[in-house]
């Protein structure tokens, strides 16, 4: 079943915002000789500035896009135009009762590849390894780590000892230097870490505290390796993680998965160092469990998408292992189905309790998602924060704007909301208002 | 203990240690202390301690705020199709758009979504001349936002009572305007007590504001003006006083015109007889009158001077002024004119009368005359009307004529019109701004959205040419946005 997207929904599928600019000035039918939709897919021709219109066609039960455009943007302004346009003006196209030839040709090619790939990655045969390459391979990457990390440790001691209160004038390379020696170290997840000390906000007072806090868990992190074979199985797994293991995709698709109805909470791009992390939670309506899907694009590549914010999903999905599983993958999607709000936590009580669990747990989350219901938004002293039914308060992340925005919305009156915790404060992404979704990009 | 830790690593663990711990910091201190290799250590496991057990148990603060709930809204709020394409207006700046969707929203009396409150607000307070139209669409709950937000208070809080001292120039201005259009004595009085505070190009701009709501009232103040210290000023007062009818000035402008002119009748093939004017050289022009910027001589060859007096003196006397000094309808006193031998300096300062004073009937009059060049006079006309003088202007200068065709009300433009004027601009497509073509889209018919696709589709090798076919592709766009626009609001 086609659920029709809100036009911020087709926004967010644009690569930019010179394509939003451009598809949206396509939604007018002058631009198209023809328009169709079928439950599985719409299409139509648009004229653009060539002699022949281009056949641009949208797979509605996984989003995705097909053009005869040159545009080496994806989706191009065809296919959002044509997304535009029908959340506009629905009426304007024809209902067809069988999906046109081409279409239904890229529509099952498209199943078809999508069923084949299932299989194979849930049986595919372990590959022939060379187990004793292998094995030599993973304990010279240990030593190295070892090594990189007592070389972190060094000079996390040498920067107590000598102060930090040089730290809010120091240059980006400060880091940058033990950042790469990490780098060396095949300790990639601490390099990152490193190089973010530099975006803190050392104009503000208390820039201390996070600070601390910052140092202070590598340290503990490095410490951790050092007695990795003494803390649980699933600990293990994320002291790993976080240092720089990866685990590989097809291991994670061949454990079993959990089968729901997931929400699309939301969706934030991050770019840092050419690379862009696009992190999307959903959560399972059924299972009431949290999980984060994150993609990673290198600079020049657009992006991908294939699921909506504020849509539901009908899809299995696998978990990392970790001790406090958040990060997952989709291993099966089968369509998409009507939204219901989801039940949340009655207080921040109730949210600060499930925190102090998952830090028993796992140590080093540095965020945790959270539905809580019977909040409000509240600005004093040009500051904001989110206050729960008790009058308990969190400071509010969000730039200022979105927090009029939540205020113009909710008629200070308390709504659900879906929130990021962080030890600084939490972030809003999306909230219900009367049963209305607003996300916040 | 948190203070002492912040110290510690501030002045640095060679300097000091925290030594003051709490119950709980001296419980992670003796379990992590078999692992300590030293002070740095130590120092750094037990902030990762202190900190996650602090997170773990932490207390929140209170915050009692109760904030008042907006009153209900009285109008309907528009549709998410019309709130998204408001979005879309506001975040590609599309000003002529936006300016449409204000027109109609307002005429709708309907409300935006609360939840782009934040962008109207911001427009609202960048934006003054969109500010009341984006007030009005922005609803209870946008006036309510305003009050709560530093930034977007000025929108709602009653102009402040020294504004006029304390304000903006801009601010300043606004309050004058609003002040003269309410009450126009006492604005009147404001400037009688402050205006020689001011600089003089603030005393001229201040004094320009009379204008819309000029009165008898208002001649003692102006009169004492004339010996202000600025020719600027000066002559703003001049001019004020010099088209406020029954003034001083204006009286002896009127007594001047009628002194200087005469009807005279004169024969026609030796029977018939005729009316003429006739212009009395003699007549002296009072001093006054070239104080007030007349001019003594034309700068154009072989014009009397005292027939260019008098056309000067022509624009300023109103159009009844023909028929209670000589008793002419004004279709006789336009022919009498247009009979003239200096007719080129006669005829356009009629065009100017009609235009001061708004005087519809002169302008049609002035506009049945062939010779009669001023197409300034269609603006005193119904736009409607405008409209039937395509054949007389629109070759002319088809981009004038377009301008004198667009109105706030959006009034379409018939559709054969509308073509003649595309037909025009596709020879001098450069003669209008893409702006331009833009705001003309939004007074077309819906039945002009084949005509332009015609046009957008056409293959061209002249590059004046693929610019036409875009700006009508851009139009279309327009024009197609406009009807889904009227379609929702």
């Amino acid at each position: 079943m086609f659920m029709p997207l809100t036009e911020d929904q087709i926004t967010q599928l644009a690569p930019d915002a010179a394509s939003v600019k451009a598809g949206q000035q396509l939604a007018t039918t002058s631009k198209w000789v023809s328009k169709a939709i079928h439950e599985k897919a719409m299409w139509g021709n648009c004229q653009g500035s060539g002699k022949n219109p281009y056949r641009t066609m949208v797979d509605l039960q996984k989003i995705a896009f097909k053009c005869s455009c040159p545009s080496r943007k994806f989706p191009c302004k065809h296919g959002l135009g044509l997304l535009y346009l029908y959340a506009r003006a629905s009426s304007d196209f024809t209902t067809a009762a069988a999906l046109e030839p081409d279409v239904e040709e890229w529509v099952s090619k498209r199943a078809a590849k999508a069923d084949a790939k299932e299989p194979k990655e849930e049986t595919a045969a372990p590959k022939k390894t060379d187990a004793k390459g292998q094995e030599k391979r993973a304990e010279e990457r240990e030593k190295k780590v070892s090594a990189g990390l007592e070389e972190l440790r060094v000079w996390l001691r040498d920067l107590v000892r000598n102060g930090i209160h040089q730290i809010p004038s120091v240059s980006p390379s400060f880091y940058r230097t033990i950042a790469a020696r990490m780098v060396d170290a095949q300790v990639p997840a601490m390099a990152n870490a490193l190089n973010r000390l530099h975006q803190l906000p050392y104009h503000q007072d208390g820039w201390q505290k996070p600070f601390l806090r910052r140092i202070s868990s590598l340290y503990l992190l490095s410490e951790a390796y050092q007695y990795l074979p003494h803390v649980p199985v699933p600990l293990q797994t994320d002291i790993k993680t976080l240092i720089g293991w990866n685990t590989p995709k097809e291991q994670v698709l061949q454990q079993e998965g959990i089968l729901d109805a997931w929400l699309v909470l939301s969706r934030e791009l991050e770019e840092e160092d050419r690379l862009t992390t696009e992190h999307i939670w959903l959560v399972g309506q059924q299972h009431q469990r949290f999980a984060l899907l994150l993609n990673f694009y290198p600079m020049g590549q657009v992006p991908q998408f294939a699921l909506v914010v504020g849509t539901t999903i009908t899809a299995e999905l696998v978990y990392y292992p970790s001790a406090y599983p958040l990060r997952a993958l989709v291993k099966g999607q089968q369509g998409l189905q009507p939204s219901t709000l989801p039940s949340a936590e009655p207080d921040f009580n109730s949210v600060l309790n499930q925190v102090a669990h998952a830090l028993a747990l796992q140590p080093f989350l540095e965020q945790l998602p959270f539905l809580v219901s019977e909040v409000k938004v509240v600005h004093q002293k040009e500051k904001w924060y989110l206050v729960d039914q008790h009058q308990h308060r969190l400071p509010l992340l969000n730039p200022e704007v979105e927090g009029w925005r939540v205020l113009a919305t909710s008629a200070a009156a308390p709504f659900t909301a879906f929130i990021i915790y962080t030890p600084d404060g939490v972030t809003l992404r999306a909230y219900w208002v009367q049963q209305q979704f607003y996300p916040l990009p | 203990m948190e203070a002492d830790l912040i110290k510690a690593a501030m002045l640095g663990t060679s300097q000091y240690v925290p030594s003051q711990l709490s119950p709980l910091a001296k419980e992670l201190q003796q379990t992590l202390g078999p692992t300590n290799e030293d002070k740095e250590d130590a120092y750094l496991k037990l902030t990762a301690g202190f900190f996650l057990v602090s997170e773990a148990g932490q207390q929140l603060p209170e915050l009692t705020v109760q904030l008042p709930s907006p009153p209900a809204e009285t109008r309907l709020y528009i549709t998410t199709e019309a709130n998204a394409l408001l979005r879309q207006f506001l975040r590609h700046k599309e000003d002529n758009l936006l300016e449409y969707f204000l027109f109609r929203c307002v005429a709708a009396q309907k409300t935006v979504l609360p939840e782009i409150l934040p962008e109207v607000l911001s427009m609202a307070v960048e934006k003054k001349a969109r500010q009341e139209a984006l007030l009005q669409i922005s609803g209870h709950r946008g006036q309510w936002l305003a009050q709560l937000n530093p930034a977007w208070q000025t929108l709602v809080a009653p102009e402040e009572e020294n504004v006029w001292e304390t304000g903006t120039w801009e601010q300043r201005k606004r309050y004058f305007k609003n002040l003269r259009a309410r009450q126009p004595e006492q604005a009147l009085t404001l400037l009688h007590n402050h205006l020689q505070e001011e600089n003089t190009n603030a005393r001229a701009e201040l004094l320009e504001l009379l204008y819309p709501n000029l009165s008898l009232n208002d001649e003692p103040f102006l009169t004492s003006l004339l010996t202000d210290k600025s020719q600027k000023v000066k002559q703003v007062v001049y001019q004020l006083l010099l088209q406020l009818p029954q003034s001083r000035l204006n009286q002896l402008v009127q007594a001047y015109v009628k002194a200087a002119v005469q009807v005279k009748e004169e024969r026609v093939l030796l029977l018939a007889k005729r009316k003429v004017f006739n212009i009395h050289p003699d007549v002296p022009v009072p001093e006054e009158l070239f104080a007030a910027g007349f001019e003594k001589t034309s700068s154009q060859k072989n014009v009397d001077d005292a027939e260019y007096w008098v056309s000067q003196a022509m624009a300023y006397v109103e159009p009844e002024f023909w028929q209670n000094s000589f008793g002419l309808s004004l279709v006789e006193t336009v022919q009498l004119w247009a009979n003239h031998a200096s007719k080129p300096l006669f005829l356009p300062s009629l065009v100017q009368s009609a235009v001061r004073y708004q005087h519809r009937e002169l302008a049609q009059t002035l506009l049945s005359k062939k010779e009669v060049t001023g197409m300034e006079l269609l603006q005193v006309l119904p736009v409607a009307e405008r409209f039937t003088y395509a054949d007389r202007f629109l070759e002319e200068n088809p981009a004038l004529y377009l301008h004198f065709l667009l109105d706030d009300t959006y009034a379409p433009i018939p559709t054969k019109l509308n073509q003649r004027l595309l037909q025009q601009f596709a020879l001098k497509p450069y003669a209008l701004t893409q702006q331009q073509y833009q705001r003309w889209a939004l007074q077309m018919e819906a039945t002009m959205l084949p005509v332009l696709q015609q046009y957008a589709q056409q293959e061209y090798q002249e590059y004046q040419m693929r610019f036409f076919r875009n700006v009508c592709a851009d139009m279309a766009r327009v024009l197609h946005t406009k009807e889904q626009l009227n379609a929702l609001l």
